[in-house]
């Protein structure tokens, strides 16, 4: 319907009856039909056909459907608390290798210990549970010195004495609520760092996670 | 207990998928009707619809986990129902639109509520008008038409869900869907016409 009077199509009708005119199309469609007895015929009849498919009556299931559906379902296990904590493991082999990586240190330190005083000509006096004793505090004390040694090889580089002293200024310059605020901010950025890298070393998934909407 | 009657289908299904049966049973309670009425006016076998309906629910339910929330849930359901009865179609059609009724029917009352009131090209108006009922008239014209539009009329009348949805459901482009709907409503008035609805 390009003019006023020219009769609409049946797909103007239809898009009318469904709301799909704009206003303007609406407004020229009413015009028509006012002076136009077939159209305002011919719109009762599709007006008749939408409403009696509309009060289509829905299909009564038989009773007892529910049961009949259920009893072919295998209703989904309530996840356990253990399930969710396995969420937390590592999926791939890599995140497994790095996890038993870094519980096996302090093994093969205590291992080694355990080793070397077992080698040692006084340790045949000694009984076993005080050769762990003693392996054990040579893991921590060794341990505890590493660390000493470590941090006293950083804070003696050029690098760290500018850190030092930058500190140092920072202290005096911000005060108190400052150095709480900036340890606030380094707390929040050492946790994300060590979220990304828990998500890109240990959790990175190598299972396809395949969502299919429409197909079974 | 939580009461399923103000949760979305995600939600439910969330549940569901938590071992909740009750969240189950609320599903099928939700959708067993449109899921039943859209599949009956596709293979208009009362009984093969019920068995058809049980086999879509069995399905999806069974693969709840599969289910992308990110998408309407009844897009699902009934893009599976709508297969479901296809896939039935494909196979059986000569027996579903015979004139007896279904043939898993073991008495009279049940033959008559499966049968198919097949309307001949031949058949005249008035015969055609006996058929008093006016909702089994259109049930009988819907029957006349293609599996496909059947399936776009139900949807777009009957259950009122947009063109998009139902292009979604159908697996068809949206336009295809106009049209078919566009075509199965023409043809839908020339069956009808003596009625003058």
């Amino acid at each position: 319907m390009t003019e006023l009077n020219l009769h609409p199509e049946a797909e103007q009708i239809e898009a009318y009856l469904e709301g799909g005119l704009d206003d303007a199309q609406r407004a020229v469609f009413e015009s028509h039909l006012v002076g136009c007895s077939r159209c305002q015929g011919e719109l009762e009849e599709w007006r008749g056909l939408f409403t009696a498919l509309a009060a289509l009556p829905p299909i009564e299931p038989s009773p007892g459907f529910v049961d009949r559906v259920m009893a072919g379902v295998t209703v989904a296990p309530a996840p356990a608390r253990a399930a969710a904590a396995v969420r937390w493991l590592p999926r791939t082999t890599r995140g497994w290798s790095l996890v038993a990586a870094f519980l096996a240190l302090p093994m093969l330190g205590l291992g080694a210990a355990v080793s070397w005083l077992v080698a040692q000509p006084w340790a045949s006096a000694l009984s076993a549970e005080a050769l762990l004793v003693l392996a054990w505090n040579g893991v921590s004390g060794g341990a505890a010195w590493v660390s000493r040694q470590v941090t006293t090889l950083v804070l003696q580089t050029d690098f760290a004495r500018t850190l030092v002293s930058g500190a140092r200024q920072f202290l005096l310059m911000a005060g108190a609520t400052g150095v709480g605020l900036a340890a606030i901010a380094f707390c929040l950025a050492a946790l994300g760092s060590a979220w990304i890298l828990y998500h890109n070393l240990v959790r990175n998934s190598t299972r396809e996670v395949n969502y299919a909407p429409y197909t079974l | 207990m939580a009461d399923y009657n103000s949760l979305s289908d995600q939600e439910i299904v969330v549940l569901a998928r938590k071992g909740k049966e009750a969240a189950y049973r609320e599903l099928v309670g939700r959708y067993q009707r449109p899921v039943l009425s859209l599949i009956y006016r596709i293979v208009r076998d009362r009984e093969k619809a019920e068995d058809l309906a049980q086999e879509t629910f069995i399905k999806v339910l069974n693969a709840i986990e599969r289910y992308d929330p990110t998408f309407k849930f009844s897009s699902w359901i009934f893009k599976i129902a709508h297969n479901t009865a296809l896939d039935h179609l494909r196979r059986k059609e000569p027996l579903t639109l015979s004139l007896e009724g279904s043939p898993h029917a073991t008495t009279s009352d049940e033959a008559e509520s499966s049968s198919f009131t097949a309307v001949s090209v031949d058949e005249t108006p008035e015969e055609f008008a006996a058929n008093r009922e006016l909702g089994a008239q259109i049930d009988v014209a819907i029957a006349r038409l293609r599996p496909e539009y059947r399936t776009a009329i139900v949807l777009w009348h009957h259950d009122a869900r947009p063109y998009e949805e139902i292009a979604e459901i159908m697996g068809l482009p949206l336009g295809t869907v106009k049209t078919y709907i566009h075509r199965a409503r023409n043809e839908l008035r020339q069956h009808l016409a003596h009625l003058r609805i």
